[in-house]
């Protein structure tokens, strides 16, 4: 049978399958933005390329459309994930004749989402368990919160140990005490719900609400690789490792979502301004941080931000007023509470707070992924 | 060390002492008046300081600031190889090697002169990629190495290179087998006297190693050296075998000098990356170039 593309315009067998989806708490961001679920199509084609390259893989293939080769860029999950999923590039050979379902770019350019891809064989390919991150988390060693030889609790491993903190599907981004259904970036169900997700302000809620309407496709984490600073960081499902460095009186924060960047909280009592050779004339992406020990939770205060990202996933946004309060505290080995405080008289009434728990990975490496990896 | 450069390959060029002589007067003269003679000292790019390396309790160096100060580290020298068909060639003339003393495979010899001939404007580092090797601490905006011996690690940060981080595992473990080539490779390290000497492999390709535009494969290993001589230098010294790109392994390094009092800042190189439109004209960004 010779290869073939078979455009099925809105196909109402692949609508469950994508809502499934997005239901899952892995992508990065809302697949939406660059591809339209009102466009679901389906290939058969070989295999001319794997690119195994963060923020997502891509399997190119040649798909005959009448009579010439017409290569297509599919899209999969992140290699991180893939790879936690047990896929390799290895999975998957150049010249091999596979099929593909999904749904197409908005652009018309020869790019599409891959919902489903199977061998010649019919056996399902790179794959991604919707319960990944519960199976990866279920058979952890319980524990008490390690700590330091003057009782100070371990931001990190234990003496001799390695691990990583990761962010679930419960690292959503709204007002506590707000219940407001939305999926695992942050994109409301019901857009009229976007008012109660914090205390806009009426500019800021119009901004908010055009972002969620336009599923996020203005997002400069998505479009530039601009980096998660503020709370988004911590929303990565792969997210950051503390080195505590009590020496030098400093932690170093390493991400590995967004570009793999690093942040210094400084613990050594400064004061918050002319640091990072900055000041009010110089905000960054990350702000400028310093940090106390109150008890056993770390509270880190950060000023300095500059305008250019996105502070959380879906769409919440800020201005250069942000004053921010987080607060970590490990509650148990495999457990930091996540507090943050959202002081911006610039985009909301009033401060507001929101939380919620990064989960401990033992014996594993901070992956190492690049937002820019295969960005031209 | 069998795929190490001959010794021929180096003495048939001019000399390297002669083309440094010059250049060493002054630190030379410099260290004749200290009266220092650890061998590590008798060489080009000693930056002066009567101050030693500090160190940690335990003895071993201190590759950061003493306790209660500031300070990080950046290049003072900049290239692998001298290249007199480097688009930049008076800036590599004080290099430790020259590019004939390199035992480079004509391909990649080829593939230099072209991206040369480019004027660098193919480099992935613009694009504000990653680069693993030396390459991440070349830029002038400087890097930490952060010793973590309670963790068996260390980490070395930097400001540019997409500002990110890379770990050394201290803990005796060796390379796993099957590594997927990434950016930074998988590095282990060990302490050799007060040398740090950390072996990689398992690079990708989709980076340069260094702002020679040298190409390396997948099977390329380094072996990097960090010696603080002073309080104020610190030796690079690499080993590059690749058997992809080299019939040989061959040696370079450089020196990196001490920002006292500072502290690293951050820097974002996709806040405003027009370099590759401006370096290859519009609507050109995306296209591929080795």
């Amino acid at each position: 049978m010779p290869d073939s593309q078979l455009r099925v315009g809105l196909c109402a067998s692949l609508i469950p399958v994508f809502t499934l989806m997005t239901a899952s708490v892995l992508a990065h961001h809302p697949i939406l933005a660059k591809f339209d679920d009102s466009q679901a199509v389906s290939f058969q084609g070989r295999v001319t390329a794997i690119d195994w390259s963060s923020p997502h893989a891509h399997v190119y293939i040649n798909v005959m459309e009448d009579g010439e080769p017409v290569n297509w860029a599919i899209e999969l999950e992140s290699p991180v994930i893939l790879e936690w999923s047990g896929w390799g590039p290895e999975s998957l050979s150049v010249g091999e004749s596979i099929r593909v379902s999904g749904i197409a770019a908005r652009n018309g350019s020869h790019q599409a989402w891959s919902s489903a891809m199977t061998r010649q064989n019919g056996s399902a390919i790179f794959t991604v368990p919707d319960d990944l991150i519960e199976t990866k988390l279920a058979n952890r060693p319980a524990g008490t919160v390690p700590r330091w030889p003057d009782n100070q609790p371990r931001l990190g491993p234990p003496p001799g140990a390695t691990g990583f903190w990761l962010a679930t599907a419960a690292s959503l981004m709204v007002e506590a005490g707000v219940q407001v259904p939305m999926d695992a970036y942050g994109m409301l169900e019901d857009i009229d719900d976007a008012a109660r997700v914090a205390p806009f302000m009426d500019w800021s809620r119009e901004l908010y609400t055009r972002r969620q309407a336009a599923h996020g496709s203005d997002d400069p984490l998505f479009l530039k690789c601009i980096p998660p600073g503020g709370p988004r960081q911590f929303q990565s499902p792969h997210a950051v490792q503390f080195v505590e460095e009590r020496s030098r009186e400093r932690i170093i924060l390493l991400m590995s979502g967004g570009n793999g960047n690093w942040r210094t909280l400084y613990t050594d009592g400064r004061a918050a301004v002319n640091q990072i050779s900055g000041n009010d004339d110089n905000p960054v992406f990350y702000g400028r941080s310093t940090a106390i020990w109150e008890g056993d939770t770390l509270v880190v205060n950060t000023t300095g931000f500059n305008e250019s990202f996105w502070f959380a996933n879906g769409g919440l946004l800020h201005t250069r007023l942000l004053d921010l309060t987080e607060r970590f505290t490990r509650r148990d080995l495999n457990t930091l509470h996540y507090q943050v405080t959202v002081n911006d008289p610039g985009a909301y009434t009033r401060p507001w707070t929101s939380s919620w728990d990064l989960q401990w990975v033992p014996g594993e490496e901070l992956p190492e992924s690049y937002c820019q990896d295969n960005r031209q | 060390m069998s795929r190490h450069a001959p010794a021929n390959t180096v003495t048939k060029r001019k000399s390297s002492m002669r083309r440094y002589l010059p250049r060493m007067a002054p630190a030379l003269v410099a260290l004749l008046m200290l009266s220092v003679t650890a061998p590590a000292q008798q060489r080009p790019g000693l930056i002066e300081d009567e101050r030693p390396a500090p160190r940690h309790e335990d003895g071993r160096i201190n590759f950061g600031p003493p306790p209660g100060e500031a300070g990080y580290w950046s290049r003072r020298t900049s290239n692998l190889v001298e290249n007199p068909d480097s688009y930049q060639a008076s800036a590599t003339r004080n290099s430790p090697i020259h590019i004939d003393d390199v035992p480079i495979q004509p391909w990649a010899k080829a593939l230099t002169n072209f991206r040369h001939d480019l004027a660098l404007a193919s480099e992935p580092y613009t694009r504000c990629k990653p680069a693993g090797g030396p390459r991440q601490i070349m830029s002038p905006y400087g890097f930490e190495i952060v010793d973590l011996p309670e963790l068996q690690r260390v980490h070395i940060i930097t400001t540019s290179n997409s500002m990110t981080w890379r770990v050394i595992f201290m803990d005796g473990r060796r390379h796993p087998q099957n590594l997927r080539p990434s950016y930074f490779g998988h590095s282990i390290g060990h302490w050799e006297g007060d040398t740090l000497v950390v072996d990689t492999v398992g690079f990708n390709e989709k980076s340069w190693f260094s702002r020679d535009a040298l190409p390396t494969t997948s099977q390329l290993h380094l072996t990097e050296r960090y010696t603080r001589p002073n309080f104020s230098t610190l030796f690079y010294d690499v080993t590059i075998d690749d058997p992809g790109a080299y019939d040989a392994a061959w040696d370079s390094g450089f020196v990196v000098g001490w920002n006292e009092g500072a502290e690293l800042f951050e820097y974002v190189c996709q806040e405003n990356n027009i370099s590759p439109e401006s370096m290859l004209g519009d609507g050109r960004i995306n296209d591929i170039t080795p």
